[in-house]
């Protein structure tokens, strides 16, 4: 009796390891997933922009981005290296398995 | 006789109780293991699904944003007044045109009725043409724009270009969304 409940417990241990590799797997590709659209999302503020007047490229936070709810808020942080060139960075930030998660963009926006 | 006797008891096997509570324990373990298996088929399965269309979109949004980063200048415009279309020059003077396609549409306008929807991508000046979905397939499964609100798929303001993909597949659907400004407005 004793031996066979030892091997039932070893059985089921091995078997745990397993079904943890199987849904480390599966959350891998949600990561993906979330990372994607994050970046598309901060790519999204970027070309807008450099899109807008030289002048209104500023700081500023979004809460929430409709549509993608997933996303807890996206912070555009400008700071300007000389009169005519801005130093612009875009952070998208998400929760995952309990921490934060973000993917920043950068780039440089000339006034010509 | 003594020491028969003590063999005897010595070698005895599993009583029917015994049995049956290592062979409840065994059906309990593998019925829950059973169980997870079968849901991590499906997730993985839905995983597939989702894959392939962010596979799809990514593609297809970097086609469309490389393209229109390279396009002449200040030819940037919506295709005949329809939405959902972009229609830009490249500088070898070829006029192109980004729209979404489904043939039971009955020509090409403003109005997307159907439910999934084709993005093409037609050569004017090699006389493709949009209404009979003619051009490069670019990507497929597109929800209309009409029934996915606030999705805006393919939309041309002022300077720039929203992409804002809805792509349904079985029960999965996967939004991606970006702006790109031409470099060369």
């Amino acid at each position: 009796m004793i031996e066979l409940l030892i091997a039932i417990v070893l059985a089921a241990s091995g078997l745990m390891v397993l079904m943890q590799l199987m849904s480390v797997a599966i959350f891998a590709d949600s990561d993906l997933e979330y990372s994607l659209t994050a970046l598309n999302l901060a790519n999204e503020k970027l070309e807008e922009l450099k899109d807008s007047d030289y002048s209104s490229v500023a700081s500023a936070t979004e809460s929430s981005i409709s549509g993608f709810p997933f996303v807890d808020d996206r912070v555009v942080t400008v700071s300007e290296v000389n009169t005519d060139l801005k130093d612009v960075q875009v952070e998208v930030r998400w929760t995952q398995k309990g921490g934060q998660q973000s993917i920043q963009l950068r780039t440089y926006i000339a006034n010509y | 006789m003594q020491a028969r006797d003590k063999t005897r008891f010595t070698n005895r096997g599993f009583t029917l109780i015994e049995t049956i509570i290592v062979l409840l324990f065994l059906a309990m373990l593998l019925g829950v293991a059973g169980f997870v298996f079968v849901v991590s088929l499906r997730a993985w399965d839905s995983g597939c699904i989702r894959g392939g269309i962010r596979e799809d979109t990514s593609y297809a949004m970097e086609k469309v944003v490389r393209d229109l980063k390279e396009m002449a200048i200040r030819s940037l415009s919506q295709y005949s007044s329809i939405a959902h279309t972009v229609r830009y020059n490249d500088f070898a003077g070829h006029t192109y045109v980004f729209y979404l396609y489904n043939a039971d549409d009955a020509a090409l306008d403003s109005t997307y009725s159907e439910s999934l929807y084709d993005l093409r991508k037609a050569n004017i000046t090699q006389g493709d043409n949009p209404a009979s979905g003619k051009g490069t397939l670019i990507l497929r499964d597109l929800v209309s724009p009409d029934a996915a609100a606030p999705a805006t798929a393919l939309t041309v303001s002022g300077t720039q270009v929203t992409l804002d993909f809805v792509l349904q597949r079985g029960s999965e659907t996967v939004r991606l969304k970006t702006k790109i400004r031409p470099r060369n407005l």
